[in-house]
């Protein structure tokens, strides 16, 4: 018999299935993921051209 | 034994421990959120609920997939610690040793090392902070560590500002390329999608074998090398009869790839990598 220490709390704990609770679709959930950076208060200084 | 390490939230271990239990081969989860907690480990043994001691000495692999730190206290805080001790320096097959997935932390750094092979071209990248730009060409915006970003935006003729250090990289469009390298095992995928950021499309994405040319493989296959990286995610895109190269990422989440594909490719290789004996 093989040993699959672990295997059934970790079912129990994602009982909607494997691909069931991701909002992404590479297998992160996220919740860490912005829309953009985030921006900080601070001011300003140049202005420069991107091409 | 494999030794699997993750949290419950991560499918990614779960479609691998899938694929274990389907070949009858024995692993063990260790639950990052419980280590200290039900779940602890000493000098010589593991120690799950229920469960026999499993000793240091029959873990043939372990498969990390750390991402995040769990709450934790002191002695927890000690557990990881020296589960990172054991990673990096006492067992000998690990995919991937925790120092190994640092490059991961600068995304400057990863591009500097992918620009010394020839087989792809880099995307013109700008490192932008505290900075106003006129954007005249398209450009995407993401992160510039391993934080997450979603770039599924592409900024065109306007003026934008950033403030914490972001990577402005010059908007490619064609067909992106996911390239999972496990040791020498190399499985790629073309990925059709009606988004930038094919990880949040709107719709299923088109997902399909895809063969790279030599030259390619073997360039992935040195940075991984040169990363320290026995098992890696390469995105790469390809336009006008070239590849360029994005990124590399140390913990691929390969699972939803593998699960469009008729066979489990690079869990087929993982489980190979970590049932072998190295030395």
């Amino acid at each position: 018999m093989s040993h699959k220490i672990g295997f059934e709390g970790y079912k129990h704990e994602n009982n909607v299935g494997f691909f069931g609770k991701e909002n992404s679709k590479d297998g992160k959930d996220g919740k860490e993921g912005k829309d953009d950076i985030c921006p900080v208060a601070t001011q300003v200084h140049h202005l420069i051209e991107l091409y | 034994m494999i030794l699997v390490l993750g949290q419950c939230s991560d499918q990614v271990i779960g479609a691998f421990m899938h694929h274990c239990v389907k070949h009858s081969v024995d692993f063990a989860f260790v639950d990052l959120n419980q280590l200290g907690k039900s779940i602890d480990m000493d000098e010589l043994y593991w120690f799950f609920p229920g469960q026999s001691p499993v000793s240091h000495s029959d873990i043939t692999g372990v498969y990390n997939r750390f991402l995040d730190w769990p709450k934790q206290n002191k002695y927890q805080m000690d557990r990881l610690l020296s589960l990172f001790d054991w990673l990096d320096h006492r067992y000998e097959n690990v995919i991937n040793r925790p120092k190994d997935t640092m490059s991961n932390l600068s995304k400057p750094y990863q591009l500097d090392i992918a620009s010394q092979f020839y087989s792809w071209s880099i995307p013109k990248t700008n490192i932008i902070m505290n900075t106003q730009v006129k954007i005249k060409s398209p450009f995407i915006c993401k992160s510039i560590s391993s934080e997450r970003s979603i770039v599924n935006q592409v900024y065109r003729q306007e003026e934008k500002a950033f403030y914490e250090p972001a990577l402005l990289q010059a908007y490619i469009p064609g067909l992106n390329i996911r390239v999972h390298a496990c040791d020498d095992v190399i499985v790629a995928v073309g990925i059709q999608s009606d988004a930038v950021d094919y990880r949040y499309s709107r719709f299923e994405n088109d997902i399909f074998m895809y063969h790279l040319p030599g030259q390619v493989e073997k360039d992935i296959l040195a940075l991984n090398r040169t990363l320290g990286l026995r098992f890696s995610g390469v995105d790469l895109i390809y336009h006008n009869k070239k590849y360029y190269f994005l990124e590399a990422n140390p913990s691929p989440g390969y699972a939803y790839f593998e699960s469009q594909l008729s066979r489990p490719y690079i869990s087929e290789a993982l489980l190979s990598s970590l049932s072998r004996t190295v030395h």
